[in-house]
């Protein structure tokens, strides 16, 4: 077997949890708090792909607003001028989703640390700009609208549920792979020291590169799962705000890049705003104390303890 | 310099390193020959890590040339000569913390693994077999030297010798050619030096040409055919570890050493 | 051609502001090689309490009141901050980044919270004076960017040049672990530099605000592209912070004269990527961005 086993206790808890998230629309109340839950569902993708980036790739992106957008936007919009459904819209999604981050990725390769994560804040801060400018595509300010049904004999409120919840749980299983893979052993490696990956072949463009690019394509996947089950997105939705607020998603999950830790980051996200609705600037610093709780109060336990050991992924 | 060189030859030639003003290499020109251990040892300051760093690639002379196997990599990244068959250890190990040994053993097959991007994702079977002989050329490799048993822990679970054996592991899985070694007894004691020399010999190899830095004398006596001491940029003698004992130059130079 | 000239003007105004806002950004990398985040943030809440001052009377005493009150909250913040991060900056550059995110995050709440949707004008108690030197515009506001651009540059340089906090200073920022071998002590150095940055932010929100607006927002916002001029100068030279900011302010005027203004952070992308490419740390920089193995 590679890499570290999972307890088999956590293994019956994940799966567990699946189950009663599966029947929860049908057993459990029929409120808004399963429509949440669906986009904590969308959330936790995007947040994943946050975490990918820093597990991966040792980088931290406050930008990751742009590929989500990005795959929201392309399935709103194939919906809406090509009536396309969303399993032809969602892989296509994905797909511009990765070509955008290869385009960030590419011109800044050579970039790293503090001067990346800069221009990723930059990148997203463009991003309300292009939409607004393409209003005739984007539906400007007003955003866009999606029926938010791909299927026929089930209500639209519960494709909004399980659709994302699916979609979570195959990105859960594809990264559960992924980390036997060898493409996956060298990103590691480069990640812990960019000269010992080069000197076994694995060249820290190529690295940055497709650590890069996954990110984006999750990050759309996800994007594309919110339009989805969210019906309704504008350029709001995408400020540099979110990208700051899908960061803070990541640290509380502890850059877990497991279904449990992604919905514990999508929840947070999802449910803080409406836990503090009405007092608005309230999240900002729940937000900002939580951020600084975890990492400060991380590093902390990882005097005291063994919990934090292996989080150096940031050195 | 050598005699007869059977298999492939690293040539140096001339090479000269400059850093602002100050030269650190004064036109050194050396040839590595295969099936041997060659050590280069000397005084700090004397070049010997620059040299190895343009070896490795890191460092990209002013002047002068490294060829192997007919092509010129004097100017080509360290990537690109691992695509020629080089591979290294480093001084402080790097392996990677999060990957059992026997996985940061199998990174060392990167480059001759032909499994894409799609079955990195999804479990598909050739990716599956690639894997599964990756895993087992890797246990060969650790069994070969002696780790076998640690091959499923973590590297801040194996004391500094056994780490060291593990990143040769890495070094030595994908059959390079040339393989550099970057004063390997560092941070080791002299049980586990020792243990080290021995397994050093045992790669001998008639495709392989091993170089090793070093300033342990008892590794480099041990294990090296030959030996070059560099002082001050240059090449202040070469020959059989016997030969460089009683060379009264190096004696001096190493005034106060361990000879 | 006149155009241009004027443009270019005036961008060097917009620019000694966005050079000040890196600056404080550049001072606090030096020591600590911590991006803070909440840059911005400190100096729109510095803004607004000198509001809040001279809110009745928008005279002299009351801006010097009101600076001197902004100053000391400013001061507090930094010190907060720089306090609570203090144990993980020796421990991963990054991560404390995310910290000092945190902190910028609660701050904006605060401001939000106390001051809520205001907006307001904040103008300063200088004369109105202009001069038209044909496209070059003199105002006295102008001339007051300029002086206080160099009086702070000035002081810095001096500082880190000649005091003795000032050799501590360049000594940590270019190799912290040898200083502590020297017997320097590096919080004391690194919170020096931490106060350092929230005063000449604060000099930065005052000047900034003049030109637009004030709100919650706006000076944050402002001090994005501050963030773009240090990473463009290089994010560890004071001498590139100033560079950087006045390429950004010029850039950012022609870009909105000549492409039009709104895709203006669009072309800011597009400006930091090309530079970044050909020159991955800053125009004036050294090293990189964070050091690793």
């Amino acid at each position: 077997m590679l890499g570290a086993k999972t307890p088999p206790a956590a293994v019956t808890f994940k799966y567990g949890l699946m189950i009663v998230l599966a029947v929860l629309p049908i057993i459990g109340p029929q409120n808004y708090w399963v429509f949440t839950l669906g986009l904590s569902f969308s959330f936790a993708i995007i947040i994943i792909s946050v975490s990918f980036l820093v597990r991966y790739g040792g980088e931290v992106s406050i930008g990751h607003g742009v590929f989500a957008a990005i795959g929201a936007y392309t399935v709103a919009m194939l919906e809406k001028y090509f009536s396309l459904s969303l399993f032809i819209s969602l892989p296509l999604g994905v797909i511009a989703g990765a070509l955008a981050a290869l385009i960030v990725a590419v011109p800044s390769r050579r970039i790293s640390g503090i001067y990346l994560t800069v221009v990723t804040m930059v990148v997203a801060l463009s991003l309300p700009e292009l939409l607004l400018y393409f209003t005739s595509f984007t539906g400007g300010y007003e955003g866009l609208h999606t029926s938010g049904s791909a299927i026929e004999g089930m209500s639209a409120k519960n494709q909004g549920y399980y659709f994302p919840l699916v979609g979570l749980i195959f990105i859960d299983y594809i990264l559960r792979n992924f980390r036997a893979s060898r493409q996956a052993m060298s990103l590691l490696l480069s990640r812990t020291s960019k000269l010992a990956g080069e000197s076994f072949g694995i060249s820290g463009s190529w690295s940055r590169i497709s650590c890069f690019t996954i990110s984006g394509a999750i990050a759309a996947f996800g994007g594309g799962l919110l339009a989805f089950n969210a019906t309704a997105i504008s350029p709001n939705n995408f400020t540099v705000w979110t990208s700051f607020y899908l960061l803070v998603g990541s640290v509380v999950s502890l850059y877990s890049l497991s279904f449990f830790g992604g919905l514990v980051g999508g929840l947070f996200i999802a449910f803080i705003p409406i836990l503090l609705a009405g007092f608005g600037d309230l999240v900002l610093v729940f937000y900002g104390a939580t951020l600084l709780i975890v990492v400060v109060g991380g590093n902390v336990l990882q005097k005291y303890t063994k919990l934090f050991e292996q989080k150096d992924y940031l050195k | 310099m050598t005699n007869h060189i059977h298999g492939s030859v690293l040539s140096v030639t001339g090479l000269k390193l400059s850093f602002g003003g100050n030269t650190v290499l004064h036109g050194i020109s050396l040839d590595f020959g295969a099936g041997k251990i060659i050590g280069l040892i000397g005084p700090n300051g004397a070049g010997k890590t620059s040299f190895f760093n343009c070896l490795t690639g890191l460092y990209h002379p002013q002047e002068g040339s490294i060829c192997f196997e007919g092509q010129d990599l004097t100017h080509t990244q360290p990537y690109q000569r691992a695509v020629q068959g080089f591979s290294r250890s480093f001084q402080h190990v790097v392996l990677c913390n999060e990957l059992t040994i026997i996985e940061n053993v199998v990174v060392g097959l990167n480059l001759y693994a032909k499994s894409g991007w799609l079955s990195a994702f999804l479990p598909l079977s050739d990716a599956r077999k690639e894997r599964s002989n990756n895993l087992d050329l890797a246990m060969e490799t650790l069994e070969r030297l002696g780790i076998s048993s640690e091959a499923n822990k973590f590297p801040n679970e194996l004391p500094p010798g056994l780490l060291r054996l593990a990143e040769i592991a890495r070094a030595i899985v994908g059959s390079p050619k040339v393989m550099l070694l970057d004063e390997p007894a560092a941070g080791l004691n002299s049980v586990e030096t020792r243990d080290l020399s021995q397994t050093i010999l045992s790669l001998r190899s008639k495709e392989l040409i091993i170089i090793v830095v070093e300033h342990d004398m008892d590794l480099v006596m041990n294990v090296c055919d030959e030996i070059h001491v560099l002082n001050v940029g240059s090449i202040l003698a070469s020959g059989t570890p016997s030969e460089i004992q009683n060379n009264t130059e190096v004696i001096e130079v190493y005034l106060g050493g361990e000879l | 051609m006149i155009d241009l000239i004027g443009l270019i003007w005036s961008g060097l105004v917009s620019g000694c502001q966005y050079a000040i806002g890196a600056i404080g950004l550049v001072l606090i990398f030096k020591s600590c090689k911590v991006v803070n985040f909440a840059h911005g943030n400190i100096a729109g809440l510095a803004a607004f309490l000198i509001y809040a001052v001279t809110l009745e009377e928008s005279t002299g005493i009351n801006w010097l009141l009101g600076s001197l009150y902004a100053i000391a909250a400013v001061i507090m913040l930094a010190a907060i901050i720089y306090v609570l991060i203090m144990p993980i900056v020796f421990k991963s550059d990054i991560t404390s980044t995310i910290a000092t995110l945190g902190a910028g995050l609660i701050i904006q709440g605060i401001t939000q919270i106390v001051y809520g949707a205001d907006i307001v004008a904040l103008d300063l108690p200088i004369p109105d004076w202009r001069y038209d030197l044909g496209p070059i515009v003199f105002t006295s506001y102008n001339l007051l960017v300029f002086t206080i651009t160099l009086l702070t540059i000035g002081v810095l340089y001096f500082a880190i040049d000649k005091s003795k906090i000032g050799v501590a200073f360049r000594s940590v920022s270019s190799n912290p672990f040898a200083s502590q071998v020297c017997g320097l002590n590096l919080s004391k150095v690194q919170l020096i530099s931490w106060i350092a940055a929230g005063i000449v932010s604060a000099i930065a929100a005052v000047l900034i605000v003049p030109t637009t607006f004030l709100s919650t927002t706006s000076v944050a916002t402002f001090m994005l592209l501050a963030f773009v001029a240090a990473v463009v100068g290089g994010f560890n030279s004071i001498a590139g912070a100033v560079v950087g900011g006045l390429l950004v302010g010029v850039l950012n005027n022609l870009f909105a004269f000549y492409l039009g203004s709104e895709l203006q952070n669009t072309y800011m992308v597009v400006v930091i990527l090309l530079i970044l490419n050909f020159f991955p740390n800053g125009l004036m920089g050294t090293g990189g961005g964070v050091s690793r193995v």
